[in-house]
């Protein structure tokens, strides 16, 4: 059963008069578990494609549906706030953590803004993820106080901690060298397989690619290829 | 809860920022209570001195002379042996002390020039239980009884008087005929009221009353009570006595006497209102400043709260509760510098002479220096008024950044 299902979805953007097509017709089915790279160059929509998803942005046209049932289309701005609390998480290539909170506290915002759990389950999940994205005893540090890669960690770490039914990161590691580039990807790799999440990422990287399980390209606002498993040419 | 935390933690990103707009709210606060406590105090010193050397508390005349009592008249005077208020006045345990004056019109001439002044005959013996005019002899000393006078300094200065000298003064008589009162300067005046060292011309009531061959008439009569508050029923107590022996005499409390420095107080209330305008102008023009720039260079952490699902109100009420804060710390520190200020102003006050050279007191009977007054309402009405102004005034921008795209916002498109 797809967690996502996507149907002929286009989005058109205007500018003044001249109307610019950013995806031009894509139809997609996610499962339940994948780790998904959306390969392309700039420009190419994988952004457009990811904040559509990620009920960020509403397409001109075509629907989304998760879990089968849920036609986003229908939900109103603050049913699709509610449905982002719930079942979205979200890594930025900035990591846009808040620079007046700890490592804790900014993993801890996604879920105190649930509030189903106690302090203390709130504490100890929050502490077992960051231990998990290796961060343990980082956890009082400020922003300003960590690494990128760090930062970053934070961010899966922010992303993962309320359980996630989709894991969307735009260009995750664009801000990164090479080798913390493969340790952000290998905790989200591990993440997903630990854990079960689905994860969705962009990418226009080659060097990243390594880490698809599966690889939809994308050219122009229109899907050019798409593998998974034994297809993949790419080394695992 | 948590959001309140977060909006607290932000106030202290640009520190500086805070600072400076906390600041220009406390300026504002500083100002109002500043002015609020000159108003009061002005308002006080106006009326002690009103009621300290001219009007007492309480004072009875022909309701026709009250209708015309600025000319002075001579016409519609009282007996000054009443028999009514004689008795009153030393049979009331309220009343400290109770006299009569006798005021006319005249001109002050020194030899060489005159000028237009308000003679006014006075009980030299009793003057001292209810005004205070002996404590501002500034030269020479009280009046006594005989062919006497005493005038304030600033009338002295303007015609070359010193003390000893002879003052003549030319006035008309009931009849209408010409007389003169060549009297001896026995003392000079200098009184926290410039209308009187302007103005005035003080004699002993008898001398007033044989030189205006009226006998035994008075203007007015005068009664220092206990306590101010007391005028209005006492006032109130001798009309009804008044009125039930059917006499046409009526009795005036210092307010009915004091309506110009009243209404003067409040115009002083108006520009307490302006005051409260600019506060919140300043505080409005620092909050929407301080909410846009804050909104714009957190648009990207906006969008990040929106995908992570915070709705547009809670993002709002981040902006909201940070204003709050700087209302907080923007009122606390105004108290804090107002209290400095009224604090100031009460213990050294301001010389009003040394602004206007003594040449005008604002039509108030002020002269020398001016002290506030405290006002504790004001400074909690003007500690929440500042909270508030400064936290309504961060809802419109607040609105602004909540309500951005959350896809422009995260890509500062």
């Amino acid at each position: 059963m797809p967690l996502l299902k996507l149907e002929d979805v286009k989005k058109t953007y205007h500018q003044g008069k001249i109307d610019v097509p950013a995806i031009r017709g894509i139809s997609l089915e996610i499962d339940k578990g994948e780790f998904t790279t959306i390969f392309g160059p700039s420009g190419s929509g994988k952004t457009t494609l990811l904040n559509i998803i990620g009920c960020l942005d509403k397409p001109t046209a075509g629907d989304i549906h998760y879990d089968e049932s849920k036609k986003l289309s229908e939900l109103s701005k603050t049913e699709l706030s509610d449905f982002r609390r719930y079942n979205l998480g979200f890594i930025f290539q900035g990591h846009n953590l808040i620079p007046v909170l700890t490592a804790f506290e900014n993993v801890e915002f996604a879920i105190r803004i649930i509030d189903e759990m106690s302090k203390k389950e709130r504490r100890k999940r929050v502490l077992d993820l960051l231990e998990a994205v290796g961060l343990g005893g980082l956890e009082d540090r400020r922003p300003n106080e960590l690494s990128g890669g760090q930062k970053q960690r934070v961010a899966i770490a922010r992303a993962l901690v309320k359980n996630p039914k989709l894991v969307l990161a735009d260009e995750p590691t664009a801000n990164l060298d090479s080798e913390t580039s493969e340790e952000v990807l290998d905790i989200m790799l591990k993440m997903n397989q630990e854990r079960g999440t689905t994860f969705i990422f962009s990418t226009h990287d080659p060097q990243v690619m390594k880490y698809a399980r599966r690889l939809i390209e994308i050219r122009d606002g229109k899907v050019t290829t798409d593998k998974k498993g034994e297809d993949l040419d790419v080394p695992h | 809860m948590f959001l309140t935390k977060l909006a607290i933690k932000n106030l202290t990103r640009h520190k500086k920022r805070t600072i400076i707009t906390a600041l220009v709210i406390s300026f504002g606060i500083f100002i109002f209570l500043v002015s609020d406590s000159l108003v009061i105090g002005l308002r006080d010193i106006s009326i002690d001195n009103n009621i300290n050397l001219e009007t007492a508390h309480v004072q009875v005349m022909e309701q026709e002379y009250w209708d015309e009592r600025e000319e002075s008249p001579l016409e519609n005077l009282i007996k000054k042996d009443n028999n009514l208020i004689q008795e009153f006045g030393n049979n009331n345990s309220k009343v400290i002390q109770y006299t009569s004056r006798l005021n006319f019109t005249a001109t002050i001439n020194n030899g060489q020039e005159e000028y237009p002044i308000t003679v006014v005959g006075i009980q030299p013996e009793k003057e001292k239980d209810i005004f205070t005019l002996d404590e501002y002899v500034f030269k020479g000393e009280m009046l006594s009884p005989g062919v006497n006078a005493m005038i304030g300094k600033s009338l002295a200065d303007m015609m070359g008087f010193e003390v000893g000298d002879y003052v003549t003064l030319l006035f008309k008589t009931k009849e209408g005929t010409f007389n003169t009162i060549d009297a001896e300067l026995q003392g000079v005046l200098d009184t926290p009221n410039p209308m009187i060292n302007e103005m005035n011309v003080f004699i002993p009531l008898s001398l007033a009353q044989e030189s205006l061959n009226i006998e035994n008439n008075v203007s007015k009569y005068l009664f220092k009570l206990e306590d101010r508050d007391q005028s209005i029923e006492m006032a109130a107590n001798l009309n009804n006595r008044f009125k039930e022996a059917g006499l046409s005499i009526r009795a005036y409390d210092w307010e009915q006497m004091s309506k110009e420095i009243l209404a003067m107080m409040r115009q002083g209330n108006v520009e307490n209102l302006v005051m409260l305008a600019i506060i919140i102008l300043l505080a409005t023009v620092g909050v929407i400043n301080t909410v846009i720039l804050s909104a714009l260079e957190r648009l990207e952490e906006i969008g990040m709260m929106k995908a992570l699902g915070l709705k547009a109100r809670e993002i709002v009420y981040l902006f909201v509760i940070e204003s709050a804060g700087i209302g907080l710390v923007g009122s606390t520190a105004g108290i804090i510098f107002g209290g400095i200020g009224v604090y100031l102003l009460n213990s050294i006050g301001i010389s009003v002479s040394a602004m206007t050279e003594g040449t005008t007191s604002f039509g108030m009977p002020i002269a020398g220096r001016i002290y506030g007054g405290w006002h504790p309402e004001a400074f909690i009405f003007i500690f929440f008024f500042g909270i508030i102004v400064s936290t309504l005034a961060s809802i419109l921008p607040a609105r602004w950044g909540a309500n951005k795209d959350p896809v422009k916002a995260i890509y500062h498109r």
